[in-house]
């Protein structure tokens, strides 16, 4: 018998899906009434609510756009605040990432840091494998790989385009 | 006149807020200027200078400071020289062609001494 989907949860369904997400749960799920040998359950199932959750990126987003709001000479050796491009850039990446079938955890970045030119550079981890996206003043792209346990630790990747940027980022944080 | 560097000389590197990570660590970031990573990197000779003086040459208040072996960026393929300024007798450079891969070994390398103000660790947490 097929699923039924129920616009109104029993009070009774208890069972409850774990996902490192922010989001209410109630948001992703709808619940399902089988009938199995005379006797009726619900359960939940996830909706597509629940594969389009998004973890909250705000706080790095405000992180980022505070950079160009830097003083003069604040790194102590001459650095100039970021540039709108390289902000842009970098939320530009924020959204393209926000996406990405990965956990909250897996897609917030681990660090984020202004660089001294008025770029900025994005962080990602993945266990002990580091993915760097170095954001220049004008907005362009280098990306390096830090895989410790390979037998080619780094691997660098410059001037890229915005989409392979994300390209790379997206396998990063599901492969 | 510019002293020899020896390989176990402790080399001081002021460090900002965002050049620490969430782990307290010190982040690339640190070892790049104008955005790209550094080929005159500058340091302080840590027998020539203090903590608190390498900290006190910073413009504003709030800096902290890291200190790496210059036996690491040597074996990185750069070197370190020993270059005096008229103020700051223990003025020293990392010269090479540095590359954020290098700028990442040097960060991963480097112990923080003081961390910045405003750090994830500068309140002790």
């Amino acid at each position: 018998m097929s699923p039924i989907a129920l616009s109104t949860p029993p009070a009774f369904a208890t069972v409850s899906w774990t996902r490192d997400v922010q989001r209410s749960q109630e948001d992703c799920e709808d619940y399902a009434l089988f009938g199995l040998s005379g006797i009726a359950s619900y359960v939940r199932v996830p909706n597509r609510r629940f594969v389009a959750v998004l973890p909250d990126l705000q706080p790095v987003r405000e992180t980022v756009t505070s950079f160009h709001h830097l003083d003069d000479n604040w790194d102590t050796y001459g650095g100039r605040p970021t540039t709108k491009l390289a902000v842009q850039a970098a939320l530009s990446i924020l959204d393209g990432v926000s996406h990405v079938p990965a956990t909250a955890t897996e897609v917030l970045p681990f660090h984020t840091a202004p660089l001294g030119n008025g770029g900025l550079q994005l962080e990602w981890r993945q266990g002990r494998d580091a993915l760097e996206i170095e954001i220049g003043n004008t907005g362009v792209l280098n990306v390096l790989f830090d895989r410790p346990g390979a037998p080619q630790r780094f691997e660098e990747r410059d001037a890229i385009s915005l989409e392979e940027a994300l390209q790379l980022l997206r396998t990063f944080l599901t492969v | 006149m510019p002293d020899a560097i020896d390989d176990a000389d402790e080399l001081y590197r002021r460090l900002v807020r965002t050049n620490i990570d969430r782990e307290g660590r010190v982040n690339s970031s640190a070892y790049k200027l104008n955005g790209y990573p550094d080929n005159n990197i500058s340091v302080n000779l840590a027998r020539l200078t203090s903590i608190d003086e390498t900290i006190a040459q910073a413009p504003k208040p709030g800096a902290g400071a890291g200190s790496l072996v210059a036996r690491i960026p040597r074996e990185n393929e750069l070197s370190v020289v020993h270059d005096p300024l008229p103020k700051n007798e223990a003025h020293s450079e990392i010269r090479g062609t540095n590359t954020k891969a290098k700028c990442r070994i040097l960060a991963e390398r480097t112990s923080v001494l003081r961390m910045p103000d405003g750090s994830p660790s500068s309140d002790g947490s």
